[in-house]
């Protein structure tokens, strides 16, 4: 024979649908949210987004080379820890501490686990919640948004200095541009204090100070959505998680409006919806059967109302995520369904009847 | 400062008794057998014994239900001290090496298929009767390297796995690996063996390898301890493994290999191997020849001079 | 009416476009005809031929080795040439006898029943039986034995299976449109063998024409024909049986465990020819398709026919093409050579370019689910496969990896491209091996 045929066990055709088609998707899906971002916040945004997936690709590349593994960047795991991690992040930080986050997000989060989808906590989480607690300065200084996009390279570019205070490049005045988050200020003094914000309008074009994924709820919803569409993600995590946080948030509300806020500021404020549509959501750190993502989804959501409303710190997501990430193998080993054969279907019930 | 310091020594003084009479209270009997022979297992855990592990076959040996004998890798050396430890005598047997019966390089008995797939010759082996010619042929994916306990096994630059007999036990764990059963258990001492377990005749053998073996029974002509069996020629381990190099150079295929002047690393897949191999055989053949035809000539000249006798005396 | 489906499993691409409309085609039997003694599920048949005989088309040339076992019957006129291995379907060689065809097409006596319906059912199982008649949708399993249970277990249901959920396969369809009263008759026989009161043929939507078919041939009888959801496996027994009756086959049972019988719509056909003809099963109709194939169609070919003739008749080069595939894309085998013969249980032969079949290695498994969702024996393929991988067969048994039916729904779905299947192959092969051990 000229040529050998090529031979593999069955089956002999295959979906089309590839780890790094899936990666990039939820890569393409968040990009409109990180335009936004630099629109709303210019150059700072721009700056972090950018040095964390740069970050996030080069730890991935250097675990791969030192633990011999083969090149795993084209499956773009690396990249969408990086652009979910900037996500989290408030705009301006400074490069080294996202080259930090990124580290932990790639090296201590995924490789020393032994790589993709050996991880047992979310990455990009993992990565942000050690910077929040390592750098809390730094992470909750807040960039008011300008709204008009000429931050870019107009007079407003401001950034941390040395020392990790936020300073306006122009006058040197420390603090004079930032803001806390609405969260913040909710936490610290009540619904009151935000009673004022125009919550649909400014919450969901996204022209309020946050991280940069926090701000456009519209965008990012979208781009879950589209997920949804090209079946990505099931609707479990996200649509329990967000109906946890909406049903603790309108219960405490009707109970004391003049404490808690309404629900519709809490599923729009913070990050709730890039949480449930993309953080949660992640294959690796979330339940396999869709009984298990309803318990996750509406664990995530109950635990992200109770840091919010009763803890310590103004925002919960992240936490959140993580400590059900914890919770991901006994969800999948008490939602396992039993295997076919063992339940009878129409037959149990006759003879019940019977 | 005082009182905190003496509670936790009283705290810790209260725990320690608790502990001891713990300890006495449910102490657990060990047999002072399986102790001993716990410390003497070789603590690899191959299951070459037949049980689950050494501490399965020292339990078995206390019962009395495994032989002194069982453990390949630990050898006459174990065997002798269980005999102390247990109390009986134990008979030395032949230490035995794993072979990996086959020299069909990928050189000598190519690829029919291109295979993807596992990397697990079980596995490759029901694709398609497995990806190379001779579907008796070793095929190189290495599931008994991953089995051997011992780091015994290697792959050679042809698509082969060899065994170093220094380091193989005998602990047989490849041999039930292989789905070919292409590797054998062999004396260690046998320096003579048939590197082919393809029974098929000559012609089916000879179109998917050149090195395999035909049934000629050319090496059976030059010892008894060879014999061939449907079309394959098979060494009689257990009559004795005394076989003369002229076996292997006899062999029109190169498919004996004789250990004592060649490495089984580098049998075949070596050039310069084959060259000198070849070389030899070439002699050694001419040199048979010459021999047969002058031992023809001597009988024809004594049959001659009979004849001649014969004439005379008529 | 309602469609009707399973749970799990997956929507592939069907390609049946190419092949679907072609009506079926004879192919002549080549010059030599090689025919397998062992095409079944069973013990091989013992060869009643020698080399030299001459045998006839429809001539018994291999008796049943058991009772699971089945006839074999040559499907030419000519001379026994050899008694040899020859390369089989699965890539090793198989005992074969070799037929040196004299295209003089000469017919042993063959005798049908005139009236089925007043035979007793020993007789109609024994012609089935002596027929050679095994499950043509590819499991070859000998058909008279699943006619055969024991008195415990009563049958009320036949399904044929007319699904055809396999991908790029359109043999059963054409059966079902060409041979529609065949069919219905062939259930109607293989019902009063085992005294089911009810008949069901279960066809996916995407065979209208067929479900047309089949319903005018059932009009008078109660018979259900029944629309399926396009879903692969549809086709499997247990998804048939939970798609039409919502009952689930025991784990490790078989459908006569819960009162049914599934047959395939081409065994329905064999039978018909068999008891109404007395024609023993030596021909099957194969479809021939894939990306490599010019001139794909479905085809009437005699059994023992090299897979070679087929692909020459059907205008394929096999040097320019990347795989060959007997069976369907999902669940069929692929070979190194065109040696093979078509046997009883080759329903497609499937050849492919090699750009269609490039090869990627997989990569880390990230624990997207699909695998699970897509499994209709509701297993974790996923972990069955790393429990495989880590030689951990007992954790594998314990994962339920023997409930596996290989359909390759996972690993098609599996967007690492990790060969779940074969690993869990392993598993079961190791499993297997450790029972008999333990006997």
């Amino acid at each position: 024979m000229s040529k050998q045929l090529i031979v593999s066990s069955s089956p002999h055709a295959h979906s089309g649908t590839t780890t790094s088609k899936i990666m990039w998707t939820v890569f393409f899906s968040l990009v409109p949210a990180a335009a936004y971002a630099i629109y709303l916040f210019g150059l700072p945004a721009a700056t972090v987004l950018l040095s964390t997936i740069v970050f996030c690709i080069v730890f991935e590349g250097l675990t791969n080379y030192a633990m011999k593994k083969p090149v795993s960047l084209k499956d773009g795991s690396a990249a969408l820890t990086g652009l979910i991690l900037a996500l989290t992040l408030p705009p301006g930080l400074p490069v080294w501490i996202c080259g930090i986050g990124a580290f932990v997000a790639i090296v201590v989060a995924k490789s020393v686990f032994g790589g993709l989808g050996q991880n047992p906590f979310n990455p990009a989480m993992t990565g942000r919640v050690f910077l929040l607690i390592a750098f809390p300065a730094p992470l909750t200084r807040w960039l008011v948004p300008s709204g008009t996009g000429d931050t870019l390279f107009g007079k407003n570019v401001s950034a941390f200095d040395a020392a990790g205070n936020l300073v306006d490049a122009g006058s040197g005045n420390v603090d004079a541009i930032t803001a806390a988050t609405p969260l913040g200020l909710l936490g610290e003094e009540g619904a009151k204090a935000v009673s004022g914000l125009d919550t649909s309008s400014a919450f969901l074009i996204g022209n309020i100070n946050g991280s940069l994924g926090e701000t456009a709820a519209f965008i990012l919803l979208a781009g879950g959505i589209f997920l949804l569409i090209r079946k990505i993600i099931s609707w479990h995590i996200p649509v329990s998680f967000m109906a946890a946080v909406a049903v603790i948030a309108g219960l405490t509300n009707l109970a004391n409006p003049e404490q808690y806020a309404g629900a519709l500021f809490h599923l729009l404020s913070g990050g709730v919806i890039i949480g449930a549509w993309f953080m949660a959501t992640d294959y690796v750190t979330s339940p396999m059967y869709n009984k298990g993502k309803l318990i996750f989804g509406s664990g995530c959501g109950i635990l992200t109302m109770v840091i919010r409303l009763w803890a310590g710190y103004p925002e919960g997501v992240s936490f959140a995520v993580l400590l059900m990430n914890a919770c991901v193998p006994i969800i999948n080993t008490y939602t396992k369904p039993k295997k076919f054969g063992l339940q009878q279907l129409g037959e149990s019930k006759e003879a019940a009847n019977a | 400062m005082i009182t905190a310091l003496l509670v936790l020594c009283g705290v810790g003084l209260v725990m320690a008794i608790l502990l001891a009479i713990g300890r006495k209270a449910f102490a657990v009997e060990v047999d002072r057998k399986l102790e001993l022979l716990m410390d003497i297992m070789p603590g690899a855990n191959c299951g070459g014994c037949g049980f689950p592990g050494c501490s399965g076959y020292a339990n078995a040996l206390v019962q009395g239900s495994a032989s002194p004998t069982a453990c390949p890798p630990g050898g006459d050396d174990l065997a002798a001290e269980i005999g102390k430890i247990l109390g009986v005598d134990v008979e030395t047997s032949e230490p035995m090496v794993a072979l990996v019966a086959c020299a069909g390089g990928d050189d000598a008995s190519p690829k029919r298929s291109v295979y993807s797939g596992i990397s697990d010759c079980k596995a490759a082996h029901v694709v398609a009767g497995g990806f190379k010619s001779c579907t008796h042929g070793c095929l190189g994916l290495g599931s008994c390297i991953d089995v051997c306990a011992f780091d015994a096994m290697y792959k050679t630059e042809n698509g082969l796995v060899r065994v170093d007999p220094d380091k193989c036990t005998g602990c047989k764990k490849c041999v039930a690996t292989c789905p070919r059963g292409i590797i054998k258990m062999v004396p260690k001492k046998a320096t003579v063996h048939v590197l082919c377990t393809n029974p098929d005749k000559a012609k089916a053998v000879k179109a998917v390898c050149s090195v395999g073996c035909t049934g000629c029974k050319l090496c059976v002509k030059q010892s008894k301890l060879i014999k061939v069996q449907e079309a394959l020629a098979v060494v009689d381990y257990d009559s004795g493994t005394e076989i003369p190099d002229t076996a292997a150079l006899a062999c029109p295929q190169a498919a004996i290999f004789d250990s004592r002047e060649y490495a089984l690393t580098d049998w075949l897949s070596n050039k310069s191997t084959r060259d000198t191999f070849e070389k030899r055989a070439d002699e050694w053949k001419t040199a048979e020849k010459k021999r047969k035809a002058e031992a023809k000539a001597k009988a024809t000249a004594k049959a001659d001079a009979q004849k001649a006798n014969k004439g005379v005396e008529s | 009416m309602r469609v009707q489906t399973f749970k799990g499993g997956i929507h592939p691409n069907y390609n049946k476009s190419r092949s679907e409309k072609a009506a079926i085609e004879c192919v002549a039997a080549p010059k030599e005809i090689i025919i397998p003694l062992s095409q079944h599920i069973g013990a091989p048949a013992k060869a009643c031929v020698e080399k030299g005989d001459m045998v006839q088309k429809g001539q018994v040339i291999g008796e049943a080795g058991g009772f699971v076992s089945a006839p074999v019957h040559s499907s030419v006129s000519g001379q026994v040439t050899a008694v040899e291995p020859r390369p089989g379907a699965l890539g090793v060689d198989v005992l074969c006898v070799v037929i040196a065809n004299n295209e003089q097409n000469e017919m042993a006596p063959l005798k049908g029943l005139e009236n089925w319906k007043t035979a007793d059912k020993e007789t109609l199982k024994n012609m089935i039986s002596e027929a050679g008649i095994v499950g043509m949708g590819g499991a070859t399993f000998p058909t008279h034995v699943k006619l055969s249970p024991p008195a415990a277990k009563p049958i009320d249901t036949v399904i044929l299976n007319g699904a055809e959920c396999e991908p790029y396969l359109t043999a059963d369809h054409r059966v079902m449109v060409e041979y529609a009263e065949d069919v219905v008759e062939g259930l109607q026989i293989i019902r009063k063998i085992l005294g089911a009161q009810n008949g069901y043929i279960g066809i996916e939507v995407n065979k209208p024409d067929a479900i047309a078919a089949m319903e005018t041939a059932c009009k008078g009888t109660d018979i259900k024909v029944a629309r399926l959801e396009i879903k692969y496996p549809q086709g499997g027994e247990k998804q048939l049986i939970e798609a039409l009756l919502k009952k689930e086959v025991p784990s490790g049972g078989l459908p006569m465990d819960v009162g049914v019988v599934v047959q395939n719509v081409g065994t329905a056909k064999a039978v018909y020819d068999a008891v109404t003809k007395g024609i023993p099963l030596f021909e099957r109709v194969v479809t021939v398709t894939g990306s490599a194939v010019p001139k794909p169609g479905n085809f009437m070919i005699s059994i023992g026919t090299p897979v070679s003739v087929v692909l020459a008749h059907c205008g394929v080069d096999l040097d320019t093409a990347g795989k060959l595939i007997l069976g369907g894309p999902m669940m069929g085998f692929a070979q190194y050579s065109a040696a093979p013969p078509v046997t009883k249980g080759t329903s497609g032969i499937l050849v492919f370019d090699a750009k269609d079949v490039t090869l990627v290695p997989p990569v880390a498994c990230i624990r997207c689910g699909r695998c699970l969702h897509a499994c209709p024996m509701r297993l974790v393929p996923a972990e069955i496969a790393a429990f495989s991988e880590c030689r951990m067969y007992d954790k594998a048994e314990e994962f339920d990896a023997m409930d596996c039916m290989e359909c390759g729904s996972c690993a098609h779905e599996c967007p690492s491209q990790i060969p779940l299947v074969q690993k869990i192959r392993l598993a079961k092969q190791e499993i297997m091996a450790a029972r008999r051990k333990k006997g």
